[in-house]
């Protein structure tokens, strides 16, 4: 049992438990103004694999504020933000660390079953990878990821995240302007707003699947130009990935071996990613 | 274009860490860090440099394998000058 409930305090206001893949994790709270906050955290996805490991995290006062981590003291937040960050910064921090550690590659990507097949789709930043996966969620293809994508021995399983929405979202994606007022969020440091979206709170099966892929899609900027698809060498495709993995500590080798594994062997193609609906088209048809 | 007599029956170096792609091989060197992505033509050279064969094996290899008329020496020749350049050969 966590530390801070064999105190003797009160319950806490807020308490909410969510998956990480091998992590169950829970957030508790004394701030009932936090219960927001600590929304963006969450997510509902079905996750397959069973749960390895348990971590709690209490937030202690009504602000300023005390973390406290399976009852141990994890540091001061002086505002809702901060705890955010610490607590974003620790529970993706773990499961990052414990994925490298069990020889998983982290891409920068979506995981979308889409054109007949379960595909990656990695991109430059600003490609349009989360609005196009969106666009595709909404059109009835199932998204299991929209950020991170781990990779081992020529299969895939997306990071258990809401996807982050950025302002213009919206306009891309009509059907989510109703709803995102209403969802968490919260602001970058240059004061853009983020909205942390839940498909499976949104009424889209989310189910996270650890599986072999049948594709890489690679996405190139070209939003003033028309969406134009056209396969790739699996070479190329491999290189791509090799280029935008995520900073992590695994060796050169295990990278090669793991964007290899998933991607030397399957259908690759580059989606010059013009209007949103017509690139969305592209991938429907692909096979 | 100049290959290195000392690879008339070249071997690749040992140490290489080699992944199989469908359309290549993409072959991780420790020793400069660097990473070469080779196509269909050159995997099939990299493949036969076993110190084994000779230059005109390796060209014979190649041209059977894309059912070629003549054997592509000029392009063996070459594809063996960048391993060497690139530290490929022993």
């Amino acid at each position: 049992m966590p530390g801070h409930l064999r105190a003797g305090r009160p319950p806490a206001v807020v308490d909410v438990t969510f998956r990480l893949l091998p992590y169950e994790i829970r957030v508790t709270a004394d701030d009932e103004a936090l219960e927001r906050t600590i929304a963006y955290l969450v997510n509902h996805a079905t996750q397959d694999g069973v749960v390895r490991r348990n971590a709690a995290y209490h937030v202690a006062g009504n602000g300023p504020y005390e973390l406290l981590q399976d009852g141990d003291p994890m540091g001061p937040a002086r505002t809702a933000d901060d705890v955010l960050y610490l607590l974003y910064q620790r529970c993706y921090g773990r499961l990052l660390d414990h994925m490298t550690l069990g020889g998983w590659v982290a891409l920068h990507g979506v995981l979308v079953r889409v054109g007949g097949g379960r595909r990656i789709m990695v991109g430059e930043k600003g490609a349009g990878k989360t609005t196009l996966a969106l666009r595709l969620l909404h059109d009835g293809c199932p998204v299991e990821g929209d950020e991170i994508v781990f990779v081992r021995d020529g299969i895939a399983v997306a990071l258990p995240r809401p996807f982050h929405l950025k302002p213009g979202t919206a306009r891309l994606v009509p059907e989510l302007a109703p709803s995102l007022d209403a969802l968490p969020s919260t602001s970058t440091s240059d004061g853009m707003r983020i909205v942390a979206f839940d498909p499976a709170l949104a009424g889209f099966d989310w189910h996270l699947r650890v599986g072999p892929v049948d594709g890489v899609v690679v996405l190139r900027r070209n939003h003033d130009g028309e969406a134009h698809l056209d396969e790739l060498t699996a070479l190329d495709a491999v290189r791509f990935l090799v280029d935008h993995a995520f900073p992590a500590t695994e060796s050169r080798p295990q990278l090669l071996r793991a964007a290899a594994s998933v991607a030397g062997h399957v259908t690759a193609h580059q989606l010059e990613v013009g209007p949103v609906e017509d690139s969305a088209r592209a991938l429907r048809e692909i096979g | 274009m100049t290959v290195d007599v000392t690879a008339n029956h070249p071997a690749v170096v040992d140490g290489l860490d080699v992944n199989e792609v469908k359309d290549g091989l993409v072959v991780y060197d420790p020793k400069t860090d660097r990473v070469h992505y080779l196509n269909a033509t050159a995997s099939i050279v990299f493949s036969v440099c076993d110190g084994a064969h000779d230059r005109a094996d390796i060209a014979r290899i190649v041209g059977t394998a894309f059912s070629l008329d003549e054997p592509p020496v000029d392009d063996v020749d070459e594809c063996l000058a960048t391993f060497e350049r690139e530290g490929l050969l022993q």
